[in-house]
């Protein structure tokens, strides 16, 4: 029921997927008996309401269906989290009954595409008139593979670099967010002061809480990287040397692993963090004191991240179209905005910066200001991350036991032989 | 020296000490359980900026009931509880009811075949309910029951475990008295109405609460079957107060893990005099 | 009340010995009878007595109640009532809820169970217990109330299956007279099964010895005690047990420990060479010193029991095959001083000797 464990479903719904399809109880083809059924003018969403956005979901579908009124669009509880979405398509890819459009994230949407369970989104695009050009480029292509684009972007986000002004002013430094991970290093020890004992100049997420998606900015810092195309990359000096940063921060008590490092910032228990876009709403609420945002330390290596939303594979082509017309439209600029606005996330169309009402929102909320302004200085994931199944969780538990002052060299050469070892068991075939 | 004039007192004050052990024993599971819980309800009666503090505070200051409100509003509460009633109710009575039919007949009724079929429950058993969950997923939604209570509930109402435990408990009753009810003209049902069931009172009632406790928590079966608030039950529903990818608002969390849990706890504490009634002392010579 | 015929009543249990646990019981009760079923542990008694209750099936042979075979009548069709050696009471009801649990099965009318229940309180003494549970009674109250529930019924057949085994010795003495008493009272036909054969000899009209399945001898108790079928029976009848010396026979005479013991001649031609002379405790007598033709015997132990001693003495050195003599068992009077140590002589009442067939067991009969 908690956070850690997120990617206890994931795994199961693997095997359980597996399980399901090698020994399917005769009850037919799964493919087939999934897409055949279900209404071709009903659209079910399956979504795990990103951002607490269930009313605003709902709202974007109401107004979806004064203007389609021959559709009705069925918005379903699909999980607590990306994973419980992914296991629960996975059991509908077994059992029938697939939905129209669901939600996939960064680490999910892959294994399906691979797999041929989602469809190529381009040509259906292309029938319904829909211009990606106006799609963030960053956020659009994160979804491509086989010269395809299996989903459009939807609650995305990246991280942000959240911090105390309160204390920064205490530390006597500048209103801004460190140049690069170095600059942090020499505040640390005036942040360590202003901060006071038994609190942290930094918390982050540990290993089961996405710390392998923050720590990519500090790689790609360091010149490291977690792959390069399908290589595994982690013995590179760059991020061998990242992880011994990483490692340096902890041993010296500077930063602090934490399942939710967001509430304590927010409760001044740390004087900055990385968490997601989506965290601003929630810390803005919560925090005590002025909280300012700012880049990732470094320069154009900050990850996105967040979720799409994608149609499966076997569902009818009328059913695909309807699909995608809605998927279309919940991501439109007016939509994006609406969607954003209430949770945090990116806007991911280009045009819905220009809207009135975002400009004004914007002026409003410097904050939101800088994961936009950041946006041009994002960088798509690592495959090592996003693409090899479990790989998330895989790094997680390395980073971990770096973290916990294992030797990184020798954390980081076994994730690159399991790396590998994942990628030609179960994805240089398919390629 | 010091050892022996230690030995000494430990065997003086042997009891005094002893208790004191056990006391401290006691004290330390107590808070071990209680903690957790104690702590669950006070945040579910503070304010959002008095979650995250430091120092703890262990009384809400101020209190509020906030949390509880929110619960009902933001999300359907009363539906998702009503969920949780019908399944968990008939998924219970079900599993009690088919669980001590099928281990009465697998234990004391003679029929052909008996050995195999118990083979067979012993076997699902242990298939892991992750492996047949994609099976019955399959089967379900070909039925067109996904997101309907009998979805949900039929495939769930499996009882290899009750007829395992109910048989058990059935097979070590003394055999003199099922044979004297029997010679007493008793039919089945009423053997096992009358003599059979009262006498393993206790274990039924460990088992109802077991199978009542965990159809009331059961998460992936529901959560894969369920849409919407038309059938999810509360560990379901209840994720929707948390934050997807974002800061989680842990005082309606709690507000409705507190909620979620009192008809359990209301059971446990009436099932748990029941099961001190249950007896089977002078039944035969001891 | 009933008659009972077994008629070459077979049990097997598959498997676990060759022999059957019941062999072909012929065996006729009459209306009103109490039988004994008496053996060692293992001789199938037990097992007779589920057999007609119905809890065992019968694997060959019949089983009849009142001239009706009772193959495939269910237990609770026989209409006989069973007390278990462990009771058996049902521990979620009252005494009075136990005696009544049959009747209430039956759709015996409300105000006849009540009435019923009553009486047999009544006779047990068991009307200030009515509304106790069997956790709280002792023993012998549990006891009752098991008798009392088999007599409610009014049923054909008792089966009673050593019921007085766990109640202590002072309690079994009373309760086993009251048991033969009440059973003359009801004259329901009793089936009754103890390892005891004091209980044998003192409850029943007829005993029924059974040794390794098989049915060895029903008699009248003195009719067993007398003239035993075999050795078996002489030697479980009766306490302290039988002296049974195997001897030769030459010239109309046994040779029991060098004593001559006459044998009726058309009673050794029955045998083989060999026969088995047997005299019970009381059929010796302690002779003088002086007579030197009388047995001489060392006094092993003695046991006094206040009325009477039993004095078990052995004749010193060994027989033809090397292995120690027979101990003899003397029934004395309290006024004879008899101590362990003391040598004596001792001489049989010929008139009192039981003689079998050595080689088959059997009791020779003129």
């Amino acid at each position: 029921m908690n956070q850690l464990t997120r990617r206890g479903f994931l795994g199961l719904a693997g095997t359980a997927g597996a399980a399901g399809l090698t020994a399917c109880a005769g009850t037919g083809s799964p493919g087939t008996g999934g897409g055949g059924s279900g209404s071709s003018n009903t659209i079910e969403f399956w979504s795990n309401h990103p951002g607490n956005s269930k009313t605003v979901e709902q709202q974007i579908i109401t107004a979806f269906q004064k203007e389609n009124p021959d559709l009705t669009v069925k918005l379903v509880d699909a999980g607590k989290n990306y994973e419980e979405v992914a296991q629960k398509f996975n059991a509908a890819l077994a059992g029938g009954q697939q939905p129209d459009v669901i939600v996939v994230s960064d680490v999910t949407w892959f294994n399906f595409a691979l797999n041929k369970q989602l469809t190529p989104l381009d040509e259906l695009l292309a029938s319904a008139g829909v211009d990606t050009g106006d799609y963030v480029d960053a956020l659009y292509n994160d979804y491509t593979f086989d010269d395809g684009h299996f989903a459009l972007p939807y609650s995305r986000s990246t991280p942000l670099f959240y911090y105390n002004k309160d204390l920064w002013q205490k530390a006597g430094l500048e209103d801004r967010g460190p140049k690069d991970w170095d600059e942090f290093k020499e505040w640390s020890e005036a942040l360590k002061g202003a901060v006071g004992s038994d609190r942290f100049a930094l918390e982050l997420a540990d290993g089961s809480n996405y710390l392998d998606w923050y720590f990519q900015n500090m790689a790609w810092g360091y010149g490291g990287a977690y792959s390069q195309e399908w290589t595994p990359t982690f013995s590179d000096p760059g991020t061998v040397k990242a992880g011994r940063f990483l490692q340096d921060l902890a041993k010296s008590g500077v930063v602090k692993f934490n399942a939710t490092p967001e509430a304590d910032f927010s409760a001044g228990l740390a004087a900055c963090i990385l968490q997601s876009t989506g965290s601003l709403g929630g810390i803005s609420k919560d925090a005590t004191f002025e909280v300012g945002t700012a880049f990732l330390p470094g320069t154009d290596n900050c990850p996105t991240g967040g979720a799409g939303v994608a149609v499966p594979a076997s569902i009818s082509d009328e059913r695909k179209a309807n699909a995608v017309k809605f998927a279309e439209f919940l991501t439109n600029a007016q939509n994006t905005v609406t969607f954003t606005q209430a949770t945090g996330y990116m806007p991911v169309r280009k045009s819905a910066v220009e809207l009135p009402e975002e400009v004004s929102y914007l002026e409003e909320n410097p904050n939101a200001k800088t994961a936009i302004d950041q946006l041009p200085h994002t960088r798509s994931q690592d495959n090592a991350r996003v693409l090899l199944p479990g790989g998330g969780a895989r790094i997680g538990k390395a980073l971990d036991q770096v973290a916990q002052g294992q030797d990184v060299a020798a954390v980081f050469a076994a994730l690159d032989a399991e790396s590998q070892q994942v990628f030609d068991n179960q994805i240089k075939s398919k390629l | 020296m010091s050892a022996r004039a230690h030995g000494a007192e430990a065997i003086s004050h042997r009891s005094p000490l002893k208790t004191v052990a056990g006391y401290t024993g006691m004290v330390l599971v107590l808070l071990v359980i209680a903690v957790p819980l104690f702590w669950i309800v006070i945040t579910s009666l503070k304010e959002r900026q008095d979650i995250y503090v430091r120092p703890a505070q262990w009384f809400p200051q101020p209190a509020t009931t906030a949390n509880y409100s929110d619960v009902t509003t933001r999300i359907p509460f009363l539906d998702y509880m009503r969920n949780s009633i019908v399944i968990t109710g008939v998924l219970s009575m079900s599993k009690i009811v088919l669980g001590v039919l099928s281990a009465y007949a697998l234990s004391l009724l003679r029929f052909p075949g008996r050995g195999i079929v118990f083979l067979v429950v012993i076997a699902a058993l242990m298939v892991p309910n992750q492996i047949t969950v994609i099976s019955n997923y399959a089967l379900v939604a070909q039925l067109g029951w996904r997101n309907t209570f009998q979805g949900i509930i039929i495939p769930l109402a499996g009882v290899a475990f009750g007829t395992f435990l109910m048989r058990n408990q059935f097979l070590n009753l003394p055999t003199e008295i099922i044979e004297a009810a029997r010679l007493d003209g008793a039919g089945p049902l009423k053997l096992l109405w009358r003599v059979v069931l009262p006498m393993s009172w206790p274990t039924l009632v460990a088992f109802s609460l077991i199978t009542v406790v965990n159809e009331w928590n059961e998460y992936l079966w529901p959560f894969l079957m369920s849409d919407d608030e038309r059938t999810a039950p509360l560990p379901v529903g209840l994720t929707l107060l948390q934050n997807n990818d974002g800061v989680t608002n842990w005082g309606p969390v709690m507000a409705g893990t507190v909620l979620a849990m009192l008809p359990v706890l209301v059971l446990f504490l009436v099932l748990q005099r029941q099961m001190i009634k249950g007896l089977t002392a002078g039944a035969v010579k001891s | 009340m009933a008659t009972v015929y077994f008629d070459a009543a077979t049990r097997r249990y598959a498997g676990v010995h060759a022999a059957p646990a019941v062999d072909a019981i012929t065996l006729d009760i009459e209306d009103g009878e109490f039988l004994v079923l008496v053996g060692p542990s293992g001789c199938g008694k037990s097992t007779t007595l589920r057999m007609l209750a119905g809890l065992e099936p019968v694997d060959d042979g019949r089983i009849l109640v009142d001239g009706h075979d009772q193959a495939g009548v269910r237990p609770r069709d026989r209409d006989i009532a069973m007390v278990f050696q462990s009771y058996a009471l049902y521990p979620n009801m009252t005494t009075a809820q136990n005696m009544a649990f049959a009747l209430d099965n039956s759709r015996t009318p409300k105000a006849q169970i009540r009435e019923r229940v009553a009486e047999a309180a009544k006779i047990l003494e068991l009307e200030d217990l009515l509304d106790r549970k069997p956790g709280q009674m002792s023993g012998g109250q549990r006891q009752r109330v098991a008798m009392g529930r088999a007599i409610v019924r009014q049923p054909k057949v008792f089966c009673m299956d050593e019921p007085l085994s766990n109640l202590d010795a002072k309690l079994r003495v009373s309760t086993r007279s009251q048991i033969a008493g009440l059973q003359r009272r009801l004259g329901i036909t009793t089936v009754y099964v103890t390892h005891d054969q004091v209980e044998a000899m003192t409850m029943g009209h007829r005993v029924a010895v059974l040794r390794d399945g098989r049915l060895q001898q029903v008699d009248a108790p003195e009719v067993l005690y007398d003239k035993p079928v075999n050795t078996f029976v002489a030697a479980f009848i009766g306490s302290p047990a039988i002296t049974l010396v195997e001897s030769a026979v030459s010239d109309g005479r046994a040779d029991l420990h060098g004593l001559a013991v006459p044998v009726d001649r058309t009673l050794a031609a029955a045998a083989t060479d060999r026969v088995v002379v047997g005299f019970r405790p009381e059929s010796w007598r302690i002779v003088p010193e002086s007579d030197d033709g009388a047995l001489q015997l060392t006094v092993e132990l003695v046991e006094a029991l206040g009325s009477e001693s039993f004095v078990y003495a052995r004749r010193p050195g060994t027989d033809g095959s090397g292995a120690e003599r027979e101990r003899v068992t003397i029934k004395t009077e309290k006024r004879a001083h008899v101590e362990v140590g003391d040598v004596i002589r001792v001489r049989p009442v010929e008139s009192e000797a039981h003689l079998f067939d050595a080689g088959t067991g059997e009791r020779l009969v003129g």
